[in-house]
């Protein structure tokens, strides 16, 4: 049953002090989990340097191979460095999940939105 | 080679003083407002600057319904009827609605959710001061060359035809594009400090399904912020550019699509109208249960609903462009989804219906709002359905039945749900009671000047009545029900003036009362009334939903209330307890830098208008002057001296 | 540095002293919890310009012809730009970790490489937009015009306030005002940074490299 006293008669710690109340939250750790080292940065930039070759030289293949096939190559090139950078420089793998789900509720919502904007209105735009 | 004694010794050199740029200290007395980061006292801005601006947008609908009382009126001339519906629905909505939220949303949410204050206090600040400057750069424009005339909506290509030839010569738009694109700076700064602050600053025990649904409201509406002004802020850039340097998105000559500007218009557009409505429906929330004696009738369900809307508002806004030759795909698709919103919203008002019955229902002037606005917030959503049906809507769509729909959800619904939140919390900002008498009269004054107005516009609207146009010839049967919503109007500013009397009044002689004195639900009725600058002095512990209500009350076996010996309304000595030392309490410090920061967009934004390159650029130096210093600044002085928080 | 480690659901005190941790519900700083939110919303306002793009794409040949990609842009050119900006990337990291372990001197070193990196892009940036001009692309002339300029302006004025931004740190550090404890200022920092890297990476993809069918 409630004691009814709660609002008044708390541990001192709780009173006072920060904006943000203590109690039963987690603690912010400066370092979380462990981050890569300079190490894996470079090994990162270096795929992402290789790609990107990869990424001009298939663009130079128009004309001699399906472009339909071109577009989804880079797409999914581009997507690869994306989440590569997005991932290991911006440490949304070693973070905290929450950053993660926010940013890719962000893309989610404007690849549908545009998504829809593409179908459903490329027929007024680009009919002639 | 760096070492860590490098560290050290650097981190023990004093922070230099500027000294014209000294730290604000005082926290009380006229000028502390200018710098305050209370959130308490920049709601109370905030609300105060939305009243204004509310009554600047009525004043200008009245001059809408004096031309239009009667046929062929001559009140106003074409060109400044333009400028009047323009600015009327400009203002209703970037400066009234969104700023009202941002009040109610201010003063309340830290309140319910145990928190001292919001997550970023100077970035709250900000919020507000662009506001302030945003609307008054938006108004400048009548006397810097013509107000914007293009309706609050701004299609293309008629305000993307270029500047010195096109269909909308001058800067009126102008002002438009960037005005809107400085407010929604202001905007989503806003909406990423409510995130912040509810995600992160609830007290403990203060799970997210023990928020108030208030709280809730807010937290959809930050995200929905937070997502929408992107694509009309590009909109708006497409537009200025169109003007300004003869680029083509909208010039269809060149290939460009003017469709383009209405769906990304419409893709915030029809996020914005939730994010308008959205934070009244919370407060409707809130008073229901208050007025009724009794939890809100399914809590969960409101809160999901609520969610739902938020989610599914992303997906109708093609409904705003059913006569503009989608498609029949395009047309079913948005009619379909459209249709399913209103599930989410009717789930919603049985909710709020069965919390009412049954309970001990108290008819004070927040309770009359509350209803009201059920009542007219379904009429409105009733008409809203009627819209979803394509083939009706193509008649209906420049119609005064749109008319009459919006504004029987936004004024019927969001203002009604705004006085009723007036006088709701009124005694516990100023802890002064509204007057009773004055507040019944200013509901009924506007129940009748508001249906008045509005309901007699789905029959003109039936019977053909364009908007936007200045005038109507006679002989077209729509004199006598234009005269009547004219009337209607005048009752509603009557009822308003009741409101400003009201408040005056109140100011000068109102009922003084203690901290909870309707007996409520939620912490912020816990704490006195004002309520100090540091919200708690105790920060509360959270054990159920509607927390303070089960400090106050149990329920013996039959079901009936319980009054607990001790957190009833009254004893307002023991709020604060015994020994408590308000210097305990470190709040943030007032500041000069977001207000500095605030002043360079105006520059910024006169500096585009007039394609003054050197005020721009005197604005951006400006800019980052100000955001350099309020990086720099610590959130709380290390020293404060002279007044001090009490 | 050491941190207690708070077990869910226990009411534990705050840990109070001079750093910057706040308790809060969700274990995640304010500050970033902020800009990833903000980052997401840029999401949405890119995504608009691109989409744009993507639509108005090819229309000129039936309309107000001009200037055509396929004449104008310069692959290799702009090859070596995005790779300069990305390894600025690797730079932006590479300046938090040195923060994150207290080498104040590689931090200031990581952060005007960073700069320097991004200016370079920028004025590879300047290049073509002088390029494109001289050979008779303007803002109006057509459809890629409009599109292209408008689009990758807005990014070029990402990069420049990213830089700004870079400078001010810089001059933090210097002054001392950047200790390690402050480390998240290069954290925010350095997500905005990647964050623009990234729309570049689209970007790049989008106008550089698809067909033009």
């Amino acid at each position: 049953m409630t004691e009814g006293t709660d609002l008044v008669t708390l541990p001192p710690e709780a009173a006072g002090g920060e904006l943000v109340p203590a109690g039963d939250h987690q603690p912010v750790a400066a370092g979380e989990h462990s981050h890569p080292g300079p190490r894996q940065y470079v090994l990162i930039a270096v795929v992402l340097v290789i790609l990107t070759a990869v990424e001009v030289a298939t663009s130079y293949l128009e004309g001699t191979v399906n472009s339909n096939l071109l577009i989804a190559a880079l797409g999914i090139m581009a997507a690869i460095k994306f989440f590569l950078v997005a991932a290991w420089y911006m440490h949304m793998k070693q973070d905290s999940s929450m950053f993660r789900r926010l940013f890719v509720s962000g893309i989610i919502l404007a690849s549908i939105v545009y998504g829809i904007v593409f179908f459903f209105f490329s027929s007024t735009v680009l009919k002639s | 080679m760096t070492t860590v004694e490098d560290t050290t010794a650097i981190v023990q050199a004093p922070e230099r003083r500027v000294r014209i740029l000294e730290r604000p200290q005082a926290t009380t007395g006229k000028f502390s407002w200018v710098t305050t980061v209370d959130h308490k006292k920049i709601a109370i801005m905030y609300a105060t600057l939305a009243l204004f601006f509310f009554c600047v947008g009525g004043i200008e609908a009245l001059f809408i319904r004096l031309q239009l009382a009667q046929p062929n009126g001559t009140i106003l001339s074409a060109a400044r009827y333009n400028e009047f519906f323009t600015m009327h629905g400009t203002t209703m909505v970037f400066l009234l609605g969104m700023p009202i939220a941002a009040a109610f949303g201010n003063y309340l949410v830290p309140l319910m959710i145990g928190a001292r204050d919001v997550a970023f206090p100077r970035l709250n600040m900000l919020g507000f001061w662009v506001f302030a400057f945003g609307g008054f750069f938006l108004y400048s424009s009548f006397a810097l060359g013509g107000a914007p005339n293009g309706g609050w909506f701004g299609y293309a290509p008629l305000t993307s035809t270029p500047l010195a030839n096109g269909y909308l010569p001058g800067r009126g738009t102008d002002f438009w594009t960037v005005g809107l694109i400085m407010l929604g700076i202001g905007s989503v700064a806003t909406a990423v400090n409510f995130l912040v602050t509810i995600l992160n600053l609830r007290a403990p025990g203060m799970t997210m399904m023990r928020m108030p649904v208030f709280v809730w409201m807010m937290l959809v509406i930050a995200f929905l912020t937070l997502f929408a002004m992107p694509p009309v802020t590009a909109a708006l850039i497409m537009v200025f550019m169109d003007r300004n340097f003869h680029t083509n998105f909208f010039n269809a000559a060149a290939g460009g699509d003017p469709l383009m500007y209405q769906n990304l218009f419409w893709i915030f557009g029809h996020p914005e109208v939730y994010i308008l409505i959205l934070p009244g429906m919370g407060i409707v929330s809130e008073i229901l249960p208050v007025f009724s004696r009794k939890p809100l009738f399914g809590y969960r369900v409101v809160v999901m609903s609520g969610i739902a809307i938020g989610f599914l508002g992303w997906g109708v806004w093609a409904h705003h462009m059913f006569a503009s030759g989608l498609g029949p795909i395009a047309v079913s698709a948005f009619g379909l989804s459209t249709m399913l919103i209103a599930i989410p919203t009717g789930v919603k008002i049985f909710n709020w219906l069965a919390t009412v019955w049954g309970g001990a229902v108290r008819l004070r002037t927040p309770m009359l709002f509350a209803l009201g606005f059920i009542a007219q917030f379904t009429i409105g959503g009733l008409s809203g359905v009627m819209h979803s049906i394509v083939p009706s809507d193509t008649q209906q769509t420049d119609t005064y039945f749109v008319v009459a729909h919006f504004h029987y959800v936004l004024f019927g619904g969001l203002v009604f749900a705004v006085f009723g939140g007036f006088y709701y919390w009124w005694p516990k900002v100023f802890g002064k009671m509204l007057n009773e008498k004055m507040g019944k009269l200013n509901f009924w004054l506007m129940v009748i000047g508001f249906n008045l107005t509005f309901f007699p516009m789905h029959f003109l609207g039936f019977e053909g009545q364009p908007r936007r146009t200045y005038t109507y010839p006679s002989g077209m049967g729509w004199d006598t029900l234009n005269l009547l919503a004219t009337i209607g109007a005048f009752i509603i500013a009557m009822s308003v003036l009741v409101f400003l009397v009201n408040v005056i009044f109140t100011a000068r002689r109102g009922e003084k009362v203690g901290h909870d004195p309707w007996d409520a639900r939620t912490l912020e009725w816990s704490i006195p009334s004002p309520p100090p600058e540091y919200n708690f002095a105790v920060v509360p512990v959270v054990t159920s939903l509607d927390d303070y209500w089960h400090h106050k009350y149990t329920e013996d076996d039959e079901g009936r209330l319980v009054k607990l010996p001790t957190g009833g309304a009254g004893e307002e000595e023991e709020l604060i307890p015994a020994g408590f030392d308000p210097h305990s309490i470190h709040m943030p410090s007032p500041s000069y830098w977001p207000l500095i920061f605030a002043m360079a967009l105006p520059i910024m934004g006169y500096g585009f208008v007039f394609k003054n390159w050197y005020l721009l650029a005197v604005g951006v130096v400006i800019a980052f002057f100000g955001l350099n210093g309020w990086a720099i600044e610590p959130s709380t002085d290390p020293e404060p001296s002279g007044t001090e928080a009490h | 540095m050491a941190q207690a480690v708070v077990t869910a659901g226990s009411s534990a005190v705050a840990p109070h002293g001079g750093d910057h941790s706040h308790d809060t519900n969700t274990g995640v700083s304010n500050s970033k919890l902020g800009i990833w939110l903000f980052l997401s919303s840029e999401a949405l306002f890119f995504g608009a310009f691109i989409s744009t793009y993507f639509l108005y794409r090819g229309r000129d040949a039936q309309f107000l012809k001009g200037p055509t990609p396929d004449k104008l842009l310069n692959i290799p050119f702009t090859s070596v730009t995005s790779f300069v900006l990305l390894m600025s990337s690797l730079t932006m990291v590479l300046a938090l970790a040195a923060i994150q372990r207290g080498d104040h001197r590689r931090l200031r070193i990581w952060l005007l490489a960073t700069a320097l990196f991004g200016a370079t892009f920028i004025g590879g940036q300047v290049y073509e937009f002088t390029e494109f001009y001289r050979k008779g692309l303007h803002l109006g002339t057509n459809m890629f015009g409009t599109t292209f300029f408008v689009l990758t302006g807005l990014h070029g004025a990402h990069v420049t306030i990213g830089i700004i931004w870079l400078l001010l740190l810089w001059g933090r550090s210097m002054q001392g005002r950047l200790p390690a404890e402050k480390s998240e200022a290069i954290e925010i920092a350095g997500l905005y940074w990647h964050f623009v890297d990234v729309v570049w990476i689209f970007i790049f993809t989008a106008i550089y490299l698809i067909p033009t069918h």
